[in-house]
C-alpha cells in the first residue's frame, strides 16, 4: 500500500468501518512510513481534543427575549400559494397569449416585437418560478416547475407550427 | 408534544405554543453556533435571531419535506454565514474570544486546586476554537454539528444537505484541517517562546 491509498481509507480506518484485513494492511504500511504513522496519531489527538470541547450554556432569559420579540411579529400564517396555482397561472398565460395571437390583436409578426415578448415571458416564468420555490423552500418542485414551463413552451411551439415558414420573415423585421 | 404539532397549532394562531420549541432546542442551536462564530455573546444572539427568523417564516415550513430541527439549524447555519461574511467585511479586532478571557480573569476555586491543570484546559480549548474559525465553513459547520451538538453523521446529511459520504469526508478533512493549523499555532508559540528568551539573554547582556 502506498500512503496515497492509505490516506484514502483513513477516515474509514479511523471510524472502525474497515474490515479486519484491510485495517491489518493499513498498519502494515504504517509501520513503514512514518509520515502516515504522524498523520494518524495527528488525527487522533485532534479527534480527542474535539470530544474534549466544552459547550455553552443559553444566556439567562434567552427565552423571555424571544418570546417578547415574536409577541411584536404578526401571527405566522400557512403559506398559501401552492404549486397547482403555479401551474393554473402558466397554463392562464399562455392561454391570454395564444388566444390574443389566434384573435390577431398581438402583432407576432413584427419580429423584434415577437422576441421580446417571448423574452420576457420567459424572465417573467423563470422569476416566478425562483419565487414560488424559494418562498416555500421547495427545492425539488423549483426542478418540477421549471420543467413544466418547457413542456408547456413544447406544446405552444407545436401549436405555433404553421407560423414557421414566415419566421424568416419576421426575423429580418419584414411582414410577411 | 412533537415539535411538527407545536408548529401546528402555532399555525392556527397560537403563539404561545413557540415557547416549548425555545426551550427544547435553544441549548442545542446555541452550542452548534458557539463552534461556529467567535464568543458565546455571537452565539446567543445568532440563537435568538434564528429562532426569531424561524417563527415569521414558519408559513413557509414543509413538515413533508423536514423535520422541524433540521429546518431550525438550516436557519441557524444561514444566520452564522450571513454574520461571519460580515465580520469578513469588518477590520478583524486582534482580541479573540474576550468573553472567554474575561472568564479566565474571574478568580476560580477550582483552579487553585490544581492551577497547571485547569490553565492547559482553558489554553487548549481557546487554541481549538481558534483553529476551528480557520477551518472553511462546511468542514466547521460539519465539525460543529458533530462535536459541540453531538449530531449522527446522518442528520448532519440531511441537515447540510449532502449525502453521508460527504459527511464523512467533510469531518475527516476538516479534522485534518485542525489538526495543521493546531501543528502552526504551536510552532508560531514555540519560536515566540525562543525569541523571547533570546531578548532576555540580550537584556541581560
Amino acid at each position: 500500500m502506498n500512503c496515497s491509498a492509505c490516506e484514502a481509507r483513513l477516515a474509514a480506518y479511523l471510524d472502525g468501518e474497515l474490515s479486519a484485513r484491510d485495517a491489518q494492511a493499513i498498519e502494515a504500511h504504517m509501520n513503514s512510513c512514518a509520515s502516515c504513522r504522524v498523520l494518524v496519531n495527528d488525527l487522533r489527538a485532534v479527534e480527542i481534543k474535539l470530544q474534549g470541547l466544552r459547550g455553552v450554556e443559553p444566556r439567562p432569559g434567552f427565552d423571555v427575549a424571544v418570546m417578547a420579540a415574536i409577541a411584536a411579529l404578526p401571527v405566522p400564517k400557512p403559506a398559501r400559494l401552492r404549486l397547482r396555482w403555479f401551474v393554473a397561472y402558466v397554463a392562464a398565460a399562455w392561454a391570454v397569449l395564444i388566444t390574443l395571437t389566434v384573435a390577431r390583436v398581438i402583432d407576432w409578426q413584427h419580429a423584434f416585437a415577437a422576441v421580446a415578448i417571448e423574452l420576457g415571458k420567459v424572465a417573467a416564468a423563470g422569476s416566478t418560478v425562483l419565487g414560488v420555490g424559494l418562498r416555500l423552500h421547495l427545492t425539488t418542485f423549483v426542478g418540477a416547475g421549471i420543467g413544466i414551463e418547457m413542456l408547456v413552451l413544447l406544446v405552444g411551439a407545436f401549436a405555433l407550427r404553421r407560423f414557421y415558414p414566415q419566421m424568416r420573415g419576421w426575423f429580418a423585421g419584414a411582414p410577411a | 408534544m412533537p415539535d411538527e404539532t407545536l408548529v401546528a397549532l402555532i399555525l392556527q394562531g397560537d403563539s404561545g405554543a413557540f415557547a416549548p420549541l425555545v426551550e427544547r432546542h435553544k441549548r442545542g442551536i446555541v452550542n452548534f453556533l458557539y463552534g461556529t462564530v467567535r464568543s458565546t455573546e455571537d452565539a446567543n444572539d445568532l440563537a435568538q435571531e434564528t429562532f426569531i427568523r424561524a417563527y415569521s417564516h414558519l408559513g413557509t415550513f414543509n413538515p413533508q419535506l423536514a423535520k422541524f430541527s433540521t429546518w431550525l439549524y438550516q436557519i441557524a447555519r444561514n444566520a452564522a454565514r450571513t454574520h461571519l461574511g460580515k465580520e469578513r467585511r469588518r477590520p478583524q479586532s486582534e482580541e479573540l474570544f474576550e468573553d472567554e478571557t474575561l472568564e479566565q480573569r474571574l478568580p476560580d476555586t477550582r483552579r487553585e486546586a490544581s492551577p497547571d491543570a485547569m490553565i492547559l484546559a482553558d489554553e487548549e480549548q481557546r487554541a481549538v476554537r481558534a483553529a476551528l474559525l480557520s477551518v472553511p465553513e462546511r468542514m466547521r459547520t460539519a465539525l460543529s454539528l458533530r462535536y459541540y451538538r453531538h449530531m449522527e453523521y446522518q442528520e448532519i446529511a440531511d441537515t447540510m444537505n449532502v449525502s453521508l459520504g460527504n459527511v464523512k469526508t467533510l469531518i475527516h478533512r476538516g479534522k485534518a484541517a485542525l489538526a495543521r493549523a493546531l501543528g502552526r499555532e504551536r510552532g508560531a508559540r514555540e519560536r515566540s517562546t525562543t525569541q523571547e528568551v533570546g531578548g532576555r539573554e540580550l537584556l541581560c547582556l
